[in-house]
């Protein structure tokens, strides 16, 4: 693959990344630090609660004399309030070198397709992850979210590898010989690029709601000469034909919609497929598979980072979505040890 | 001692039909979304007594940021006098061995400040 873009920073914005993406490292020392505070504490599957608004509450007080939870809170707030200020900063910085690249008219076979009058979902507007502006807050957001956080920064503090995890999740698909594949909420396209690596033969649709995501995505795309046909159109109702494609997937998608929208975004996929056609969607960790402790690490640091959707996403269960659409052989199950990403496939039936 | 326990009954006070401040965020947080934006900006972490663990910390960094701002200083000084340009800092990509050099340096730094923020340095996790 070819960068769209060269990413060469200089010195402030390099080193204010750097420090971002490695004090995020020292949080995920600290927090493996409060999860042995908690314990201590008594807290175990036995003594926490069940529901999960009081298990907040009872691990907030078990932790009120905990350094290490106090300063895992502090660094995290200010990795919230900072991280999309940094890159922002860094933009900036090297302005005179990013804005002519991102500028420059991409020449290519990839299109771009803004269908007027469209509906996007209310729940979009939302400033998802805390990046301030939202997914279009920025006139380039596509590459300051696309490379600056996502491959500097999230890249690197991640548990494993961000993009080897897109390539395996686009494998869990149960053929090789699809013939056209959407990929709902493609953003800047990380995801796209796996399924286009695992399906070279396969015509490539992306959908999206962020314009500026999809802008940077045509260039990534037009620069290594991929013909993506990307919409801003919304995956609940895309407008596309029924019947159009053979695959329908998603990478960590559905626990940025509410979970009426991703009964809705099923019901759109299974529409989409041809009968025998596949969906594989993936997306986070099942609270129920997690042990109560991480579910509640999980769960209060989704508040704070803004995904308001992450708690009823991650208790939907994601197999009887999909059959209540009509799927059938529905599978659902975690990759790896940290069972993550969470894979749910299904076929319609012919 | 009088006016601790004034302050705390103070802040144990709340307003009918709420047991705490805690409880009220966390009861409305079903579905999760009504309670982000009180999540992350009500909530006081740094408390009172977490106030002098903060000033070790800024001291610790203070000093660290002198040291780097005088070496800078003394470089600039060094590469203007034996002609180069300092301003070729702000463009200069560093190789991979000094990319490794620097985040080594990084890691460490980011290590001795965050560990001052804890009486008894970084604590392990178990």
């Amino acid at each position: 693959m070819t960068n769209a873009i060269s990413t060469r920073l200089r010195q402030h914005g390099r080193a204010e990344l750097s420090f971002v993406a490695d004090l995020g490292l020292v949080g995920g020392h600290l927090k493996r630090v409060v999860r042995h505070d908690i314990e201590a504490r008594g807290l175990n599957a036995k003594t926490l609660a069940a529901d999960l608004d009081e298990r907040d509450e009872q691990v907030e007080n078990a932790l009120s004399d905990s350094r290490a939870y106090a300063n895992y809170r502090m660094l995290h707030r200010w990795g919230l309030g900072n991280l999309t200020r940094a890159a922002f900063d860094a933009f900036d910085e090297n302005r005179a070198e990013l804005e002519p690249q991102l500028k420059r008219p991409t020449k290519g076979p990839a299109t771009l397709t803004v269908p007027e009058n469209i509906e996007i979902p209310k729940y979009w507007h939302n400033w998802f992850h805390n990046t301030t502006g939202g997914w279009d807050g920025h006139e380039y957001m596509g590459f300051i979210h696309g490379e600056l956080i996502h491959r500097w920064i999230v890249g690197t503090t991640f548990p494993g590898n961000i993009f080897k995890q897109r390539e395996e999740a686009a494998a869990q698909a149960p053929r090789t010989d699809y013939k056209r594949v959407l990929d709902m909420g493609c953003g800047t396209g990380h995801y796209t690029r796996a399924l286009t690596a695992r399906f070279p033969e396969a015509e490539i649709w992306g959908a999206d709601c962020s314009l500026r995501e999809l802008q940077y995505a045509v260039r990534v795309a037009n620069t290594n000469g991929w013909a993506w046909q990307l919409h801003r159109v919304p995956n609940e109702d895309t407008g596309f034909k029924s019947g159009h494609f053979d695959l329908v997937t998603s990478y960590i998608l559905l626990h940025e919609v509410p979970a009426d929208s991703i009964r809705a975004t099923f019901r759109e996929a299974f529409r989409l497929l041809e009968p025998g056609g596949d969906m594989v969607m993936s997306d986070v960790t099942r609270y129920q598979e997690m042990d109560p402790i991480a579910v509640w690490l999980q769960d209060s640091a989704a508040k704070r980072e803004v995904e308001p959707f992450w708690r009823e996403s991650a208790t939907l269960d994601l197999k009887r979505a999909a059959e209540e659409v009509g799927f059938v052989n529905v599978a659902s199950y975690g990759l790896g040890a940290m069972k993550y990403p969470w894979i749910v496939r299904g076929t319609k039936p012919r | 001692m009088a006016k601790k326990k004034a302050r705390a009954a103070a802040k144990t006070t709340k307003p009918k039909g709420r047991t705490s401040s805690l409880r009220a965020t966390t009861r409305a947080a079903k579905p999760a979304r009504r309670a982000v934006m009180r999540e992350t900006s009500d909530r006081e972490f740094l408390t009172r007594q977490r106030i002098e663990d903060l000033g070790q910390g800024f001291v610790t960094l203070a000093g660290e940021l002198w040291v780097v701002k005088d070496r800078l200083a003394v470089m600039e000084n060094l590469l203007d006098k034996h002609g180069i340009p300092a301003h070729e800092i702000d463009t200069h990509e560093p190789d991979e061995a000094f990319k490794e050099q620097l985040a080594k340096a990084r890691k460490a730094y980011i290590q001795r400040v965050i560990a001052s923020l804890f009486p008894r340095g970084m604590p392990k996790a178990g």
